[in-house]
């Protein structure tokens, strides 16, 4: 069920808030144990906030389609009163006394919380094999990784023990667990949603967004927690859309931009065919579809590896005495932000900016991107390295290589279900769009889901 | 021209680091990887280019 399904059905007194809650808390009841996709489950908070919600609907307050929702928040998401981890033994006592803004949004929108999600440790991972609480599993296979960072937000939804989950995404960690598990993942521009309250894995790269089983539903949670924050100094004062879309999309006013070049190198076959055929299918329902050379992306993704690591090492400087807190691959991760100069670190923000001005001028020729989100499918849990084509790769470097650069470069990126392999893992579909340009990019991904 | 590699061992013990040995083993050629792909980037910087993250000030703020 959907979050426009449920939503109707709670209009329609077929069901009320708190026996749509009291299911997901059955479900998290039964299928946690295996998947442990959830560190901390809210309920008797979560029935006393759906009862309220209930007695609200009943007198005439509706506070609008995600009113009585239940949903998760990934432990990195402050919850006043709650354990906020980030998945880190560092903060694994720490309890915050605030919201962070989105929470406090999507408590006015009426959504319930049921709880925070397992997450790779520090946000700072693609596996989700978090070494101090657990390791999360995808669950389409138990045995293969849900991706990560948001890997417990990701299987939540897709095992429907919430109806979405809110995910952070530095370099990928919305889209590669939403491609891994089969569900929608959305990562907004930069500066569209709120990251006050989030405890951070880095300054300039760190993004909030929804994980979710419908594009439209993706559309309803960027609704309720899109806008400008003061709290957060990247926040933008650029208006807010009407994301939800609406009616049939004219495919033939949309130009829709295949790359020549990085984005279908070294992949998955069955990845490359689900891709080009979703390509094909937008061109025979009318869409203008051009192929056109982007900005070398490889070089990107070095600058985004050298402002994140830098960046990160900074922010945890101050427990590198402690190592004995860090699983082992966050450790080297940290140890290698720690020996970047800061001539390296500054010159990756200039190149960061000439790389922005290159990569702005595809929106004259296109309006969005079609590319693969991910270049296999899951990894099994325990693997290092993958074999893509004849070539064995790193399975983190792999697995970031098509959604890194889009942190860098703060543009719109959704990931979607784009069918499955012979053996039946999810395949993925990723969409990019220009700067604050969500609403169009909502459009066609809905338009594409529909097919 | 070719310029020499940064020596990440020398530099870990010159800033008094304290990474262990073990593991400036397994990072160090990751760094010299990094240090590949990222160096020629740099060198074609202009010098007018300015740095991406630009310090903010909110006069609203102090009011």
């Amino acid at each position: 069920m959907t979050i426009q399904e449920a939503a109707s059905a709670l209009r329609d007194r077929k069901v009320s808030v708190l026996e749509l809650t009291d299911d997901c808390l059955k479900r998290i009841g039964v299928r946690n144990p295996e998947l442990n996709a959830f560190l901390t489950v809210t309920a008797d908070e979560a029935r006393a906030a759906a009862k309220i919600r209930d007695e609200e609907l009943a007198h005439g307050r509706d506070r609008g389609p995600l009113h009585g929702i239940p949903y998760a928040l990934k432990d990195c998401y402050c919850t006043a009163g709650i354990r906020t981890t980030s998945g880190s033994r560092v903060f694994a006592e720490y309890v915050p006394d605030h919201d962070a803004a989105v929470a406090v949004k999507l408590r006015e929108a009426g959504a319930v919380l049921l709880g925070k999600t397992n997450m790779h440790e520090l946000a700072y991972g693609i596996t989700s094999g978090n070494p101090h609480f657990g390791l999360v599993r995808n669950p389409v296979d138990p045995e293969r990784v849900p991706g990560g960072s948001s890997g417990g937000s990701a299987a939540a939804v897709a095992d429907n023990m919430a109806f979405f989950a809110m995910g952070s995404d530095t370099g990928g960690s919305i889209r590669i667990p939403a491609a891994f598990c089969g569900t929608v993942g959305l990562k907004p521009t930069t500066g569209r949603v709120s990251r006050a309250g989030v405890l951070p894995l880095d300054f300039t790269l760190d993004h909030m967004g929804p994980l979710t089983r419908s594009v439209a539903d993706a559309a309803l949670v960027l609704q309720a927690i899109a806008g400008y924050d003061p709290a957060d100094d990247s926040s933008s004062r650029e208006p807010t859309g009407r994301y939800l879309p609406h009616g049939e999309l004219d495919w033939k006013a949309v130009r829709v931009g295949v790359p020549e070049n990085f984005y279908f190198d070294r992949l998955d076959p069955e990845v490359h065919m689900a891709v080009r055929q979703a390509v094909q299918t937008a061109a025979h329902h009318g869409a203008q579809v051009k192929t056109v050379r982007v900005p070398d992306m490889a070089a990107v993704n070095t600058v985004g590896r050298v402002i994140l690591l830098s960046e990160a090492s900074a922010l945890m400087e101050p427990y590198l005495d402690q190592r004995g807190q860090f699983g082992a691959d966050v450790l080297a991760l940290l140890d290698q932000g720690r020996l970047l100069p800061a001539a390296d670190y500054i010159n990756a923000q200039r190149l960061r900016r000439t790389m922005q001005r290159d990569f702005a001028r595809l929106w004259q020729e296109v309006d969005v991107l079609f590319t693969p989100t991910v270049p296999t499918a899951a990894p099994r849990i325990g693997e290092t390295s993958i074999q893509i084509g004849d070539a064995m790769e790193d399975v983190r470097l792999a697995s970031t290589r098509l959604v890194r650069g889009l942190n860098v470069l703060g543009v719109p990126a959704i990931s979607l279900p784009c069918g499955r392999t012979k053996s039946g893992l999810p395949l993925s579909l990723q969409m990019i769009a220009a700067p604050f340009e969500e609403a169009r990019l909502l459009g066609v991904a809905a338009a594409v889901e529909r097919w | 021209m070719l310029e020499p590699m940064k020596d990440w061992k020398q530099l870990a013990a010159a800033r008094d680091l304290n990474i262990p040995a073990e593991q400036l083993e397994r990072i160090v050629p990751v760094m010299e990887g990094l240090e590949a792909s990222f160096r020629p980037l740099a060198r074609g910087l202009k010098p007018e280019v300015e740095p991406a993250p630009v310090m903010l000030v909110h006069p609203e703020r102090h009011a």
